[in-house]
């Protein structure tokens, strides 16, 4: 319901905004968007973190403020290849059914690729049949932006021109035709920030695209002024860096006269007005997800609105005297000064090659509450701790968790307290969508524990000299397993909980003798974690 | 090099598992506050049940009669071939109930604290009726008898609740805080106690007494009678008298004053359960008198 709400306030805004447009201020046109995101490439290739999320924000900005009828937009998130296919066949389909309408067509992917295909998992989708299908849809025009770790490969046969900006010549009416926008030249490898959460080019044509470029302040970014923005900004970002330089690449083949205008701020449910600043940019979060949404550069020359859908957002200023966050309400239809008195704290960030080593938890490091609900032998729920260290390299999580749980026991004659303290080296295997992270681990535990009795009747036992109390010790072998989650708060900062079982081979100090004995284990465990 | 590496893991692993003493769970009672063994013995060959147990029982009378009431405390099942061995592990101290002020003994010796409390307690060997490991004690509220006692031990043990321990005045019986094995037997005219090492092995003794069950009674046991005396006349003038020979086949006869003297005792059981019965005795005496011949059926 929340959703139509809207949908309807951004179809009135837009309806004001159009019926408000000044002179020589084109028409937003009516379009489709097949956005694509996979994590995960092929065998060998290190998992992106944010492609999957870049292919929403495509979608999501280009509903709000680029045209992009909901009904005819398909986010595909780590699907394969037929599901790409499925998109693209029932936009085409969409498309052919109203023949004449003028509706672009926009097709965004991020994930990894090669010369000839996009890596989708273990499957591969040939670029050729893409674009030979885009192609064939009945719209005037085809825009196609690849942000893959791979984009040499794609730009090169399809001979984009690397490293430089480009003019789009074109006058009106309307230019037709397909343009191929990709992240990185030839050679190059796509970045991803983790501070931006996102890639390094999407991010910079996103925020371009919500007002940063709109150079001529006509209110509208056109493809030329979007192009220009994250080809400047990837360009300056990535060779600041420890990342490798990065150039964006395009390929055009256009017919026809005009623009091609890709955004309209005026359709924003909401904006933000940054001050003229020649030192300070900001980087502007959504709430309560620190989701990155634009990225607004030092312009020393004039203001700049940055349109954003209505909610609570977090910006952080960079440089100049201003550095540090604040937090802003943004409501619908409003329009909010930044206001530079408010700004506090800011952090460093850290660029990693897309497809390199993952960045956040290399190490991780956890410490939280386990319980044993079931484990205990003696009847007793036991209450403890952990503190889990982990590095992970890849898909895999090598590490070792220290545990230490004490249970209260309640035999026949006899009440006491058992203590155990577990040391698990254990393999995990690693999942991540961010923010979550899922993970799978096995270990071998040794477990030594204590067990001091105090017999009921101590009382009475104590002062004819009758021994009351008896403590037992055990050293236990064993393997657990288990399932476990986390939710990134921060980067660096995430929320864990762990169930996990097993078994234990102790020995067993009875009534008849000493026997070994298989116990099962069960464990929950909740707590905090730093990624270092 | 592989070969010795892994022997030297698994040894290390072996020797860390077998290295600590090992943990308990729930079924663990705990190391015995005490341990009473012995043999049961049969050397009457009297017919034992399959089932057989050991057990203490602690007495819940002041006086600590050995057959007053009491309650069990550990039980054991034992091999029903005898001499059978047995061992009974004992994990609490007596119960409340079984444990009693030397004030309440009338045990008033000087130095020794009056109200610090003493309890005894013997073994017995009983037929476990319904198998079920425990003796079936017998009460008001369980009057029914399941198991019966077929022996008891020679030797008392006695728990006592003091500071320290002292001796009996008059004897060389000391008693020392905590549990006591006691030997108690006759000597002359006096019964001896002495206190012997807990390591004692303890005889049971398989007995033909229809009394050993009353010690399963907790309420007490009694057991009554009265006795009836008619005199008799070898000419049956006395109707209330039963002809010669006439009498129930159980009756008691007895003979005296050179077999010129007659008694029958007849029984009659009036009321009885396991812990309380009342018996009524008739005593038919016939005497002769001098010059009287001995009627036919004469027993004597």
């Amino acid at each position: 319901m929340e959703y139509r709400v809207q949908q309807a306030l951004a179809a009135l805004l837009a309806l004001l905004a159009a019926l408000t447009l000044p002179s020589g201020v084109a028409a937003q046109p009516r379009r489709a968007v097949i956005a694509v995101g996979a994590n995960h490439g092929a065998a060998g290739e290190e998992p992106l973190l944010y492609a999957e999320q870049d292919a929403q924000r495509f979608a999501d900005l280009f509903t709000e403020i680029g045209g992009a009828d909901p009904a005819l937009v398909a986010v595909v998130r780590g699907g394969s290849a037929q599901d790409v296919r499925d998109a693209i066949e029932r936009i085409a389909t969409a498309l052919g059914a109203a023949p004449g309408s003028d509706i672009e067509l926009l097709f965004y992917y991020a994930g990894h690729g090669d010369q000839q295909a996009l890596h989708l998992g273990h499957e591969q989708l040939s670029v050729e049949s893409i674009r030979a299908v885009l192609e064939s849809a009945p719209s005037p025009l085809r825009v196609m932006i690849v942000d893959s770790c791979q984009g040499s490969g794609a730009s090169r046969s399809l001979g984009v021109i690397p490293g430089e900006s480009f003019q789009i010549q074109v006058a009106p009416p309307s230019p037709k035709g397909t343009v191929l926008v990709t992240s990185a030249s030839p050679g190059e490898p796509a970045q991803e920030s983790d501070q931006l959460r996102g890639a390094v080019f999407s991010h910079y044509l996103f925020s371009g695209l919500r007002g940063p470029a709109d150079v001529d302040t006509d209110g509208q970014i056109t493809l030329q002024e979007a192009y220009d923005f994250a080809y400047a900004r990837t360009l300056l970002r990535t060779a600041g860096d420890q990342g490798s330089l990065q150039h964006p690449g395009f390929d055009l083949d256009l017919s026809g006269t005009g623009n091609v205008i890709l955004t309209h701020l005026q359709s924003s449910s909401a904006s933000l007005t940054f001050d003229a600043d020649p030192q300070a940019h900001y980087v502007i979060f959504r709430m309560p997800a620190l989701t990155p949404m634009a990225e607004v550069p030092a312009n020393p020359d004039q203001a700049t609105r940055l349109a954003l859908p209505a909610g609570r957002y977090l910006v952080q200023a960079r440089g100049g005297t201003d550095a540090g966050i604040q937090e802003i309400h943004l409501p619908w239809g409003g329009n909010v000064a930044v206001e530079r008195e408010a700004f506090h704290r800011t952090a460093s960030e850290t660029l990693t090659r897309r497809g390199g080593p993952r960045p956040p938890a290399h190490v991780q490091l956890s410490l939280g509450y386990r319980g044993t609900p079931w484990g205990s032998t003696t009847g007793g729920r036991g209450h403890g701790g952990t503190l889990s260290i982990v590095r992970a390299q890849r898909r895999i999580g090598l590490g070792i968790s220290l545990s230490a749980s004490h249970a209260p026991m309640d035999l026949q004659h006899h009440t006491g307290r058992e203590l155990r303290v577990g040391l698990c080296p254990q393999l995990r295997v690693l999942l991540d969508r961010s923010p979550w992270a899922f993970r799978l681990g096995v270990g071998v535990l040794v477990e030594p524990s204590w067990q001091w009795l105090t017999h009921r009747g101590a009382a009475r036992l104590d002062p004819v000299g009758l021994e009351s109390s008896e403590q037992h010790s055990a050293l236990a072998l064993g393997g657990l397993g288990h399932a476990g989650v986390s939710l990134f708060l921060h980067r660096a900062l995430f929320l864990d909980a762990e169930l996990g079982g097993g078994a234990r081979i102790v020995r067993m100090h009875d009534d008849l003798g000493r026997n070994l004995d298989v116990q099962p284990q069960l464990h929950l465990t909740v707590g905090l974690g730093l990624a270092l | 090099m592989t070969m010795l590496r892994r022997t030297t893991t698994i040894a290390m692993m072996t020797s860390l598992l077998a290295g600590c003493g090992g943990a308990v769970d729930d079924d663990y009672l705990g190391d015995p506050l005490m341990q009473l063994h012995g043999d049961i013995t049969n050397e009457q060959q009297l017919e034992t049940p399959p089932e057989v147990g050991a057990a203490l029982l602690w007495t819940l009378y002041a006086d600590m009669h050995m057959l007053g009431p009491k309650m069990a405390a550990q039980e054991t099942l034992v091999d029903a071939e005898f001499p059978a061995q047995f061992e009974l592990s004992i994990y609490e101290p007596p119960p409340e109930e079984a444990l009693f002020t030397l004030e309440e003994l009338y045990w008033d010796f000087p130095g020794v604290d009056p109200s610090s409390r003493l309890a005894a307690s013997f073994a017995i060997a009983y037929a476990d009726g319904n198998g079920n490991g425990v003796v079936d004690m017998v009460g008001a509220e369980d009057p029914a008898i399941v198991d019966s006692v077929i022996g008891y031990g020679e030797f008392y043990v006695y728990y006592y609740e003091g500071d320290t321990a002292f001796t009996v005045p008059e004897t060389e019986w000391t008693i020392e805080p905590g549990f006591n094995l006691v030997d108690a037997y006759l000597d002359g005219q006096t019964f001896i106690f002495e206190t012997i090492p807990m390591d004692t092995p303890v005889t049971i003794a398989v007995l033909d007494d229809p009394y050993l069950n009353d010690v399963l009674c907790t309420d007490g046991s009694e057991h009554l009678s009265s006795a009836d005396m008619e005199d008799c006349f070898v000419d049956g003038s006395n109707p209330a008298c039963p002809d010669m020979g006439a009498w129930p086949a159980d009756a008691e006869v007895s003979c005296e004053d050179g077999d010129r003297a007659l008694t029958v005792d007849v029984a009659e059981v009036e009321f009885t359960s396991a812990c309380v019965s009342m018996t009524r005795h008739t005593l038919y005496q016939w005497v002769l008198e001098e010059g009287d011949e001995a009627p036919a059926g004469w027993p004597c």
